[in-house]
């Protein structure tokens, strides 16, 4: 299945989903002749006749779409570039417990390691001060609330 | 002459020049972070004027926001990253410049046009500001649809020569948009249950996902990617070739971002997308836009940068906070007992005069703290690749969490991510579906509000002289991005019969 094609599937799929979504949506008594259900209807008929579209162009010239060249690869290439995305989701469910400060350090380290650089003493340096810097950065100077975790009893 | 002296007698008896001084460089520090706005740079200071002289105080703030603006084109050029909402059009061709080598010269353009821009509207500002608030006035709810149609018209333009998938991606940007708390009605919606979507979806976190974690994902699956690149690490500013280059989208910027400025709730976002199809649309070289063009970098700076002052007339002349950074510098003139309007230039002429004389100080010094920081910024972005993509990515995780400590609004960001990867692998392009984020919100609202203001009489949007014209305008804006589309793809068919 070409590229057109599955974007004008998937934004099919959308509309239809969305148009669901939109049905269930509960009314007010407060809401206006539009309602809240109104713009996301009329949205979702819009997504779906252009994901037909898409889906029919791409039939029709099968070609992949204009524009921006996409970029290639296989799977191997695609999980690994996803694999960035669960090492974002690893540090959203252990700094709670690990902590900012920890979390970061661990997190930097990581993900340098995961794009290529050799684990080594000199990463785990740079990766122990980048956490401090940030540290500093977001909690002391900027005075944001980040997650203290197991650190706390030390860092106040 | 006489005006003159009191913008001079207030800017120099306390500490409003450094106070300027020192709220550009937080500006420009806060801008550059993704995650912490203006308004949000701007806040954490409020607290630190209470003990200020009024002058200062709102000196300080004020040159916050000038700072902030300009700080978020920093990371939109150098990492992918938009740290301001406003910097997203600065992305396309600032980011493509970095990538071909040009990131000092791609980041003195977006100095200069924020000099030139933050210039232009403070004249504008000093000059203009009465009978420009009528303009603002004049905005009633049929007027704000109006002008987000006038916004979603460049999306035609914006679609990379792939309508129906802009258009697709405008439509999806759409649906994010109408997530949360319906506006009339209250009624959630798309939130599944969830208190977090309840508020609905930042753009900032849609934009930070689509640009920039989907760039770290596309650069960590590329082969050849730990190779740390050397490349001149110098700013470079802009040659007389490049400013008379630059005069005209400098033009568009100013005449739109005055517009858009002076228009509470309008703001630099709408300003900088607008001034860059814009300049698109009347540049010599339209083919360059998008692969590292220079008027694609100083339209959108200098429109957003005009924003910065000319947002401050309906504040000081109506007393009408148009944004989240005017509402935080409102809050700085109430803490000190002062309340704009208009007989805040009859009561407290040193504290107007003392704020002229403050942007105008904050501009300069943002030039300085420019000239003294980019370089080491560019230095910094070009050390080992791994490294680097380790840091932006604890930059980003860091920042998103940090505007409301949540995270939710990570998992936003890395779901914004994985689309836009795979926008990317379809050739989708992103500007559309950022526009339909950052506009859904104030059409829907006040397409609602025309309605229920004339019992639903669709005749109130060409009643309004106002809402017509816009009207008008986004109609001709997408009638000729439609032909010029239709003429790009027969000339393609033309030239593939031919061979």
């Amino acid at each position: 299945m070409g590229r057109g094609l599955a974007c004008g599937f998937a934004a099919l799929a959308l509309a239809i989903a969305y148009y669901a979504a939109a049905a269930q949506l509960p009314s007010s008594f407060l809401s206006d002749d539009v309602g809240a259900d109104g713009l996301p209807r009329l949205l979702a008929v819009a997504l779906g006749v252009l994901g037909l579209l898409a889906a029919l162009r791409a039939v029709l010239a099968r070609t992949a779409p204009a524009g921006a060249p996409p970029e290639g690869g296989g799977v191997a290439v695609h999980a690994r570039a996803l694999g960035l995305i669960a090492l974002g989701a690893a540090y959203a469910q252990l700094t709670p417990s690990l902590g900012y400060m920890a979390g970061t350090i661990v997190f930097l380290f990581v993900v340098a390691a995961y794009s290529g650089q050799r684990p080594s003493l000199p990463l785990a340096a740079i990766s122990g001060a980048g956490g401090v810097v940030l540290w500093l950065v977001f909690v002391k100077l900027l005075g944001v609330a980040m997650p203290s975790g197991m650190l706390a009893p030390l860092l106040g | 002459m006489n005006d003159l002296h009191t913008a001079w007698t207030a800017l120099t008896s306390g500490w409003a020049i450094p106070g300027a001084v020192a709220g550009v460089v937080w500006g420009i520090f806060g801008g550059a972070l993704p995650g912490i706005s203006p308004s949000i740079a701007m806040a954490l200071l409020l607290p630190f004027t209470y003990g200020l002289d009024p002058v200062t105080a709102i000196v300080l703030l004020a040159s916050v926001y000038v700072g902030a603006e300009y700080g978020g084109s920093i990371p939109a050029i150098l990492i992918r990253t938009p740290g301001t909402n406003s910097a997203a059009a600065t992305v396309l061709d600032g980011f493509e410049m970095n990538r071909q080598g040009r990131a000092g010269e791609a980041l003195g353009i977006s100095l200069v046009s924020g000099l030139v821009g933050g210039l232009f509207g403070l004249a504008v500002l000093v000059l203009f500001t009465e009978p420009l608030a009528r303009v603002a006035l004049a905005f009633t709810p049929p007027a704000y649809f109006a002008l987000g149609m006038l916004g979603l018209s460049v999306i035609a333009s914006l679609s990379s020569g792939s309508l129906v998938l802009g258009l697709i991606a405008a439509v999806v940007g759409l649906m994010i948009a109408t997530v949360g708390t319906d506006p009339v009605s209250g009624v959630p919606r798309f939130t599944f249950g969830s208190p977090d979507l309840l508020g609905g979806v930042r753009p900032i976190l849609v934009m930070v996902g689509l640009f920039a974690v989907s760039e770290l994902m596309v650069q960590v699956s590329e082969p050849a990617w730990a190779r740390a690149s050397t490349r001149d690490t110098r700013l470079k500013l802009p040659d007389w070739t490049t400013w008379k280059r630059m005069f005209r989208p400098h033009a568009i910027g100013a005449v739109i971002g005055t517009i858009e400025g002076v228009t509470p709730g309008a703001g630099g976002t709408i300003a900088a997308f607008m001034s860059y199809n814009e300049a698109r649309r009347w540049s010599r070289h339209p083919e360059e836009f998008g692969h590292g063009s220079i008027e694609g970098v100083a339209a959108p700076e200098a429109a957003n940068n005009v924003v910065t002052a000319t947002a401050l007339v309906p504040l000081l002349s109506l007393g009408i906070p148009g944004s989240n950074s005017a509402a935080v510098l409102l809050g700085g003139f109430l803490i000190h007992g002062l309340s704009p309007g208009p007989m805040l230039f009859e009561r407290n002429a040193d504290v107007v005069y003392g704020l002229y004389g403050g942007l105008l100080v904050a501009n300069i010094a943002m030039l300085l703290v420019g000239l003294v920081i980019l370089s080491p910024c560019i230095w910094l972005v070009n050390r080992p690749k791994p490294y680097l993509l380790a840091f932006i990515f604890a930059l980003i995780v860091s920042g998103v969490y940090s505007i409301d400590q949540s995270f939710f609004d990570l998992g936003l960001v890395l779901a914004a991510g994985a689309l836009g990867y795979a926008m990317r692998w379809l050739g989708m392009p992103y500007l559309p579906m950022v526009l339909g984020v950052v506009l859904g919100g104030l059409v829907e609202s006040n397409y609602r509000r025309s309605l229920v203001l004339s019992g639903g009489d669709h005749a109130i949007f060409v009643q309004d002289p106002v809402a017509l014209g816009l009207l008008a305008g986004a109609v001709l804006m997408l009638a000729v991005s439609l032909y010029r589309e239709m003429r790009a793809v027969a000339k393609a068919r033309e030239e593939d019969s031919e061979r």
